[in-house]
């Protein structure tokens, strides 16, 4: 009786201590929807200024950031040319305005952060949420110190090769942040 | 996983010791129920299941070794005008709980519970931690050596400095085929 007394508070005392402050916390959806059509030539790129601070739920857990649970980059890819396309996304930390993939490719903070998505000559890709997270995985330690940092970035979409072209409608960046306090 | 192991024997030679003399009793069952996500935004919900072995060794204490799988719901949102769907993963879980355990045909008991969860999700790391579980549970004995339980319980599974939670629902059914004085 006496161990039947002790041990269930005890477990509930552990498991509490365990979770601590951990009880107050979240995952949430932040999207921020990049310029639509984002047309792209090796000579003409178009960059997509990224401020997270613009989006209530960023801006509301800024302070309370733990981790950047997943992140995707969403919408319509459609290949304008007449070769395969492969297509990456480059990220630069602080706001850039480079207007060729040559100016991007030279810049040595820009780091490549998404892809290779290949679409063909003259398709149209909608892209898949899991699918995109995927594509993430060696660009997301990059992303992460901007999410946790000051949510303030620049994203290029670039082909593969030195001859492409194609845009990117509906396109948005979609991340699940962890907070709590 | 290496911090359970230790807490499995612990537990029950405190419950052996406490009670060898005392009445026994051994049952097997099963669960499945509603999968609740709580401050989650990139999982809907699901459906949990498992299995778990009642044992009796002392008066008023029963432990309750377990295995369960719990599938989040996939999440579905629109974003840019367009339809996306994120896989909700699994959680794979194994475990103990203690509860109180009275006599009787209806029985109202508290219980408590840690384990070993592993999370996976397409697209995502799959990681290994320790939960923690506590709740309330509503029994009926309609005959002798069978249950039948209502249990809502919630579940922290506590992750760098933040924590997934989420509320379980289940209906369960035992067959105790073992009781000793």
């Amino acid at each position: 009786m006496r161990t039947c007394r002790w041990i269930l508070p005890t477990l509930a005392l552990a498991g509490a201590l365990a979770a601590g402050c951990m009880l107050i916390s979240g995952q949430f959806v932040v999207s921020f929807d990049l310029p639509s059509p984002l047309t792209v030539t090796p000579t003409a790129v178009t960059c997509a200024d990224v401020d997270l601070n613009t989006v209530a739920a960023y801006r509301e857990h800024a302070d309370d950031l733990k981790d950047l649970t997943d992140i995707a980059i969403l919408g319509e890819f459609t290949n304008t040319g007449s070769t395969a396309v492969d297509v990456d996304v480059w990220m630069t930390p602080d706001p850039t305005a480079h207007t060729d993939a040559v100016a991007v490719a030279l810049d040595e903070t820009a780091v490549k952060v998404w892809g290779p998505l290949r679409v063909g000559p003259g398709a149209t890709t909608k892209i898949g949420w899991d699918e995109s997270a995927a594509l993430f995985a060696k660009g997301r330690p990059a992303l992460l110190r901007e999410v946790m940092g000051d949510g303030v970035f620049t994203l290029y979409a670039l082909g593969g090769t030195s001859s492409y072209s194609f845009r990117l409608e509906h396109g948005v960046l979609v991340a699940v942040i962890t907070a709590g306090k | 996983m290496k911090r359970i192991v230790p807490i499995l024997p612990l537990a029950l030679a405190l419950a052996l010791a406490g009670g060898a003399a005392e009445a026994a009793g051994v049952g097997v069952g099963a669960f499945g129920g509603t999968w609740i996500p709580v401050a989650q935004e990139d999982a809907g919900t699901g459906v949990v299941y498992g299995l778990r072995l009642a044992v009796d060794v002392v008066p008023l204490l029963r432990l309750e070794p377990y295995w369960a799988k719990s599938a989040p719901g996939d999440v579905e949102e629109t974003f840019a005008g367009l339809p996306y769907t994120r896989d909700g993963g699994e959680i794979s879980a194994f475990g103990l709980n203690a509860m109180l355990s009275t006599g009787g045909p209806l029985r109202f008991y508290p219980f408590v519970g840690v384990g070993s969860c592993r999370l996976t999700r397409e697209a995502t790391d799959e990681r290994t931690e320790i939960g923690y579980d506590a709740g309330l549970g509503l029994g009926l004995s309609p005959l002798p050596g069978l249950e039948l339980d209502l249990r809502g319980e919630f579940v922290v599974i506590p992750l760098d400095e933040a924590s997934r939670k989420s509320v379980n629902v289940t209906l369960g059914v035992s067959y105790h085929f073992l009781n000793l004085p």
